[in-house]
């Protein structure tokens, strides 16, 4: 899946959006499962959750909710993630920092701007997680500065009028998926 | 759905039209095979005007409309009873009129062939001979040829009808088989459970597969 990936993008992948049209793909362990695919021996690999309405990256870490992304965006200074590793499977995780809150509050195109540089400056990697996109905008927000965009499916779970919904939405933003990935049990 | 979403479907779910009429089908052959036998006996009776003008042919016709419209009486049914020594009812007797050919059917129904045989043997007899009765009072009679063309009566199994049966049940073996397989489809597409329902739905290639632990 990783060499797919790869050979789907034009340039090398520094960034992953993985986007999921409804909330019923389990989007925490579809990323995580995705970066331990992304794992590389030398250098980390950074696991991001911006969905503050039902995070959930923490958990596969065993990491506190917070500190983490709605405290560094607040700070607006360089993360330290010194506390947010999961040494055990060689990635780092950057937890939502809060839950059950509307991350447009501190989220927004400017913000992304300078965050999301300053977490790859971090990680040879960053792979987002989002909220679904029929709940958030912010997978569109982030999608638009990513490498690589991924659409997530669980086929038997997720209705194709949801991926249709999805695409359009990613249409209108003019954002092209790189590709799909099927989240299965 | 195009063409080859429609042989694609066939591929995936025509089985089951196939195993749909395979069970129908075989079911249908079972039921003809326990179904009670129904035979039915029919006689003729010709009822040509002796004149062959409109008048008498118009004529002619009515009363065998009328003849066929009232069969068959409490009084011939009484009559077939006690010369027969058989229970009938309205139900085992019929009566038709062809306007072309000028002929009564009398039909008899029965669940062997020799009951049918006499019901609609002594059936024609008697209604033959109550009508010419009744033209021979009306002054009728001399003006039309009324008799029995077939003293022995047709004989015919009508039920059960083998070939009929298993063909309906083929027929709707697979009809039911291929609704399944549209809905079947329409499943598989609304919740994405194909390879070609994903791609169909997502424009970008599907890069991998991710197993949730």
């Amino acid at each position: 899946m990783r060499a797919n990936i790869e050979l789907a993008c034009p340039q090398p992948i520094r960034s992953v959006v993985l986007l999921s049209p409804d909330d019923s793909v389990p989007t925490a362990d579809a990323v995580w499962n995705l970066g331990l695919a992304f794992r590389g021996d030398t250098s980390p690999t950074l696991l991001a959750d911006s969905d503050t309405v039902d995070p959930g990256l923490h958990l596969k870490a065993h990491l506190d909710l917070a500190p983490g992304l709605r405290q560094w965006l607040e700070q607006k200074g360089q993360p330290d993630l010194a506390s947010a590793t999961a040494r055990d499977h060689g990635l780092l995780v950057l937890a939502a920092g809060c839950s059950n809150e509307d991350p447009l509050q501190w989220l927004n195109t400017e913000s992304i701007g300078w965050f999301a540089p300053a977490l790859m400056a971090c990680a040879e990697r960053v792979i987002w997680r989002t909220p679904p996109l029929d709940q958030s905008p912010v997978g569109v927000l982030l999608a638009g500065s990513a490498d690589a965009v991924l659409m997530a499916v669980r086929p038997g779970h997720t209705r194709r009028s949801r991926v249709k919904r999805a695409r359009r939405i990613l249409a209108q933003a003019g954002i092209t998926a790189t590709g799909t990935v099927l989240v299965e049990s | 759905m195009t063409w080859s979403e429609y042989s694609r479907l066939l591929l995936r779910h025509g089985w089951l039209m196939v195993a749909g009429a395979a069970v129908c089908g075989a079911l249908a052959l079972g039921l003809a095979t326990v179904q009670e036998p129904i035979f039915r006996a029919r006689a003729r009776i010709s009822m040509i005007p002796g004149v062959m003008d409109w008048r008498m042919r118009d004529l002619t016709k009515e009363l065998a409309r009328n003849a066929v419209a009232t069969f068959p009486s409490d009084k011939l049914l009484a009559a077939v009873e006690q010369q027969t020594g058989l229970e009938t009812n309205a139900d085992n007797l019929r009566a038709g009129w062809d306007d072309g050919e000028l002929i009564i059917t009398i039909e008899a129904f029965a669940g062997d062939a020799a009951t049918a045989g006499a019901l609609a043997r002594t059936a024609a007899t008697e209604f033959h001979s109550q009508r010419t009765l009744q033209f021979t009072q009306q002054d009728f009679i001399e003006f039309i040829k009324f008799e029995i063309r077939n003293r022995e009566p047709e004989l015919q199994q009508i039920a059960p009808n083998v070939t009929t049966n298993v063909l309906a049940g083929l027929f709707v073996g697979f009809a039911a088989g291929l609704a399944l397989a549209l809905i079947l489809h329409g499943r598989d597409e609304k919740w994405l459970l194909t390879r070609h329902a994903i791609e169909k739905s997502v424009p970008q290639p599907v890069l991998g597969r991710i197993r949730l632990s």
